[in-house]
């Protein structure tokens, strides 16, 4: 089926509802790599047995992930006129369980994290409702709004994660999915969909921050016939999963995003860069956009408009380079992934020398919100200088590791804390790591700021990814820096003398410091190189690369100062 | 005509120069290593950093490859700039610290020892030898291997160039000099027990080439490769089947 | 690989721009390296020379080797959240495992290759390591190793 009109869509949306809201029991099963490693497919396979043994009439869907790691695998069970109920560490041996109380229309307290008795479709600011009335038993359930997990979210990237079928182009729609595109197409010119996006003051997720709008402009501006918009997908940052999740639960969502972004910009190309070896993210990807291509969201006059554009998903090889632009579009054209000088914008001269919008996966998954709701309803999330929110993956030695979406203006505190549970018993807060290698460590004195473009650059560090790495005192500074250090060592293109060179030399140093034969000039030393590299590099690996060692001297220099004079490592990590 | 300033002078040049090239129109010195007249600028050695001030905003660009703009104002010889200058020269010297150009420019920054570990390496990895042979010969014979810091220059897989024409441009441009090429009146192959007289060749030993002379096209007698530095140097276009034709015939 | 499949392979690619890593990626997956014959075919074929493709296959040596691969694949993720949690000493601990193998047996380590890997994806029960595609947690994978040895 082709849709051509709203009317279409909205046939399209009264499918997935149905799919969504069925008239039988709907049991959601999470299965994220992690879910995976914890059996879930097991426990899937359980359910299945179970429910047909009982003879209840169910169906098994396999969803995205809520967020909530520590909990996996996470079963939802949804029965019609009830609330829906969340079950955590769900393991084979207590499906048994759960399927009879399923088959009596009862939820098993024990098992449950919380009940769900109401839900805000982000895309059209509806809610649902799932039970007009509480049956007692539910009662005892705490509702989602006050289960601590949930309290300081607000999920617009991840609207729909967990909660859809990521499979089915049907139950993205009927979340509001794809009516920004038809509210664009239909009713927005492109230079009113940049105005919005210009309006809303979205800024990428990606790293820099840079006002997505004004890039948008400037590449519609661009003289050139050709033009493109690529999605991000590169995640080279060692040790977060969050475009996985983003990809894995809602493919349409980025989907849906590149297409505005293309009809505002004037593209009729598409790609989605994705890192190198991510076999599910691949497949879903590809799913989605065949299915979209079947439905006419992509391809030839997209909703019967004018307007015609195609996504291609093309795989990196694993490089972290390759997440800098133009390395990302020199692997695109199937060269080496080294970067470019970029004094000539790509937004003027990028993909094979075409004009070109680069935006991260998180930031294309914003859009679509945004053009249904507008600028003034996201402008009331976040801070004056950083709307909306942002995606945040919390792990290292905090007691839940999780993958969670706050406003922006949340302090780091407040997210390990709640959304973490705080430090693992016994230990105290270090230092915190936010965005990947380039953004340094901060201090546990800082844990107060904000989450917030500027806030965290003024502290010398950067939002970046949104990875946020939790370190208690057990871990060392110096180890931590001669990790980032050695990781951008072996990940540099290894093209442009400071950067080459530099980091290995930071390397070394790092590496006779955590061996206990430093020298007092050492520090000055380090110092001397980070101040060269962060101006002389010729991309932002380069200049970025020493502020790790550079917010670790200005933070815990007596750390390296103990090092040197003392030989010990304070955290007995450096062995010496 | 485009108006700037440089170190304070007051400088006109043409639409389309690099300040680079505007400040040495204006015998205003800065060190280059990766740059070549004839060639794109790669921007690699990053030793030709300078201060640019537009519209009010202060930022560091390399001279090589950023243009020059009206109202622009430059400077090179800043205190920053300069201490970026060395460190980079300082991080050369440890790496390359037997390549005469290197000590060169160390001995004119006033660096006598370097604070790192020394290593011996004879290539300081500029990328000119890569650059030419791809954009100017467009023989793309040989090429970076690995990234990071294990990258290398090579030949494919490390074994022979077979692309190479023996040109010996990338001997030309070399700034650390570490390209070795000779001539040789007699290459021999030993396989089969028996040795072949394969006649004259080249050898660039870097790249482990072998390139046996060729027959002229006009006079029909033997050639070495002919350079094309003089063509690079004027910076016009190799002519078609260059190295078809000897040097006097050309 | 012989030329047919390449052609096939370039064949499957046409439609695309800028194909040569896409290739890469099918040979590497069928073939389990980069031979250099193949390579210098599908320079011919794609009128790139080999010293192009070299440089793109050598640039990202995570994905393209130029040697086969071992039966096994063990790569402990070295990722900041496993580095975190001490993932350098598990790291040690697997290499001492494989030792081990090499001090028994004739030939058999040479089924196990080794990586680091960048992240896992798992960071929630990190440190990880992962065996022929399955996560595992250090003793899960001591295990491992400890039954694949002895499987023929
Ligand atoms: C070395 C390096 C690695 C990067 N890696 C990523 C990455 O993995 N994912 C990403 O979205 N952006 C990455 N970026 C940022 C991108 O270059 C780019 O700024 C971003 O994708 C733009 O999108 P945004 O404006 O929506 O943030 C990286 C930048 C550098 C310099
Ligand atoms: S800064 Fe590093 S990664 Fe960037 S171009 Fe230079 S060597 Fe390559
Ligand atoms: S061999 Fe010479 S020209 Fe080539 S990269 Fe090395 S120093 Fe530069
Ligand atoms: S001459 Fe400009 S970077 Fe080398």
């Amino acid at each position: 089926m082709k849709v051509k009109s709203i009317r279409d869509l909205n046939k399209l949306k009264s499918e997935g509802e149905k799919l969504l809201r069925p008239k039988n029991i709907r049991v959601q099963v999470g299965t994220t790599p992690y879910a995976l490693s914890r059996k879930a497919r097991d426990v899937i396979e359980k359910l299945k047995k179970e429910l047909d043994q009982q003879n209840i009439d169910a169906t098994v869907v396999r969803v995205g992930c809520v967020g909530i790691c520590y909990e996996e695998p996470v079963v939802e069970v949804i029965i019609p006129g009830k609330p829906k109920v969340t079950y955590g560490s769900i393991t084979v041996d207590k499906v048994p369980s759960l399927v009879k109380a399923i088959s009596k229309g009862k939820a098993v307290k024990k098992y449950a994290l919380y009940r769900t008795d109401q839900e805000e479709i982000i895309c059209s600011g509806k809610t649902f409702s799932y039970a007009s009335r509480v049956p007692s038993d539910y009662k005892k359930i705490p509702l989602a709004c006050e289960f601590k997990f949930f309290q300081p979210q607000v999920r617009i990237a991840l609207r729909n994660a967990g909660i859809i079928n990521p499979d089915s182009i049907e139950e993205y729609v009927a979340r509001g999915g794809y009516s920004a595109l038809s509210k664009a197409l239909t009713k927005m010119t492109p230079e009113k969909v940049i105005d919005v996006v210009i309006k809303a003051d979205v800024r990428g997720r990606g790293g820099g921050g840079f006002p997505a709008g004004l890039k948008w402009k400037t590449c519609r501006e661009a003289k050139g016939k050709e033009k493109y918009v690529l999605c991000n997908c590169s995640e080279g940052d060692p040790g977060i999963g969050m475009h996985k999740t983003l990809i894995e639960s809602d493919p349409h969502s980025i989907l849906e995003g590149l297409i505005i972004g293309g009809y505002a910009i004037g593209a009729m190309e598409g790609y989605i860069y994705l890192h190198y070896g991510y076999a599910s993210g691949k497949e879903k990807l590809l799913k989605a956009i065949d299915q979209a291509n079947e439905y006419g969201l992509l391809g030839k006059n997209i909703l019967g408009s004018d307007f015609s554009f195609s996504i291609i998903l093309k795989e990196g090889a694993g490089a972290y380079v390759c997440g800098e632009s133009t390395a990302l579009m020199a692997t695109l054209e199937g060269r080496s992934g080294e970067p470019r000088p970029k004094y000539i914008h790509t937004a003027e001269k990028g993909l094979w020398d075409c004009p070109t919008n680069l935006n991260n996966v998180e930031t294309w998954c914003n859009i679509p919100p945004i053009i249904s709701r507008g600028a003034g309803w996201y402008g009331k999330i976040g801070t004056k200088s950083s709307k909306g929110t942002k995606v945040i993956s919390l792990t290292g030695n905090v007691n839940r590791s999780c993958l969670a979406e706050v406003p922006m203006g949340t302090t780091m505190k407040e997210v390990i804390n709640k959304l973490g549970g705080g430090i693992v018993k016994g230990t105290k807060l270090k230092a915190i790591g936010v965005g990947g290698p380039p953004a340094g460590l901060l201090p546990a004195s800082l844990a107060d700021l904000p989450i917030d473009f500027d806030e965290l650059v003024k502290a010398g560090s950067l939002l970046g990814s949104g990875g946020m790495i939790v370190m208690n005192d057990k871990t060392c500074v110096v180890d931590m820096a001669r990790f980032f250090i050695k990781f951008l060592e072996e990940e540099s293109c290894g093209r442009c003398f400071p950067c080459r060179e530099g980091i290995k030399r930071m390397r070394e140093i790092l590496d006779g410091l955590s061996a206990g034969i430093g020298k007092d000039e050492d520090i000055d030393l380090l110092q001397e190189i980070v101040d060269c590299l962060s101006e002389a590099s010729l991309c932002d690996l380069g200049k970025s690369a020493p502020n790790v060692v550079r917010s670790t001297l200005r933070y815990f220099r007596e750390e390296y100062k103990i090092h040197i004079q003392q030989q010990v490592c304070p955290s007995k990590r450096c062995t010496m | 005509m485009i108006k700037l300033t440089i170190d304070g002078k007051k400088i006109q040049t043409g639409k389309n120069t690099t300040i680079l090239m505007a400040a040495r129109e204006n015998r205003i010195k800065i060190p280059t290593l990766c740059h070549h007249d004839g060639l794109s600028p790669l921007a690699n050695c990053r030793l030709c950093v300078v201060e640019v001030t537009e519209k009010g905003r202060t930022k560091v660009v390399t001279s090589c490859n950023y243009k020059v703009a009206e109202g622009m104002s430059v400077e090179t010889k800043t205190e920053n700039i300069i201490a970026m200058r060395k460190m980079i020269v300082e991080l050369l010297a440890s790496r390359s610290p037997n390549v005469k150009l290197v000590r060169e420019l160390a001995d004119e920054m006033g660096i006598k020892d370097t604070r790192f570990v020394l290593e011996n390496e004879k290539c300081i990895l500029c990328g000119l030898c890569v650059h030419v042979c791809s954009e100017f010969i467009g023989a793309r014979a040989i090429t970076f291997s690995g990234h990071g810091s294990e990258k290398i220059v090579s030949a494919p897989l490390g074994s022979s160039a077979k692309d190479c024409l023996g040109c010996g441009a990338c001997v030309e441009v070399c700034p650390a000099q570490c390209i070795t090429m000779k001539d040789i009146e007699e290459a021999r192959t030993y396989s089969s027990g028996d040795h072949e007289h394969l006649g004259p060749a080249r050898l660039i030993h870097n790249w482990n080439v072998r390139v046996l002379w060729k027959k002229c096209r006009v006079c029909g007698n033997m050639f070495p490769p002919p350079s094309p530095m003089k063509y690079l140097k004027e910076e016009k276009p190799l002519p078609k089947q260059f190295f078809e034709t000897c040097e006097k015939c050309q | 690989m012989n030329s047919k499949r390449v052609d096939e392979l370039i064949e499957k690619h046409r439609t695309e721009k800028g194909p040569l890593i896409s290739i890469l990626h099918d040979i590497q997956e069928e073939e389990g390296y980069l031979p250099e014959a193949t390579l210098s075919y599908l320079g011919d074929k794609l009128n790139t020379p080999l010293g192009e493709i070299y440089r793109v296959a050598s640039f990202f040596s995570k994905a393209f080797t130029f040697e086969k691969k071992a039966k096994h694949t063990i790569r402990v993720c070295q990722g900041t959240t496993c580095h975190v949690k001490c993932s350098d000493h598990v790291l040690e601990e697997i290499q001492e495992e494989l030792e081990k193998i090499k001090d028994d047996n004739f030939g058999e380590h040479e089924n196990f290759s080794m990586e680091k890997a960048r992240c896992l994806g798992c960071c929630t029960s990190a440190p990880n390591v992962e065996i022929d595609g399955e996560i595992l947690d250090k003793e899960s994978a001591k295990k491992t190793i400890i039954k694949l040895k002895g499987e023929k």
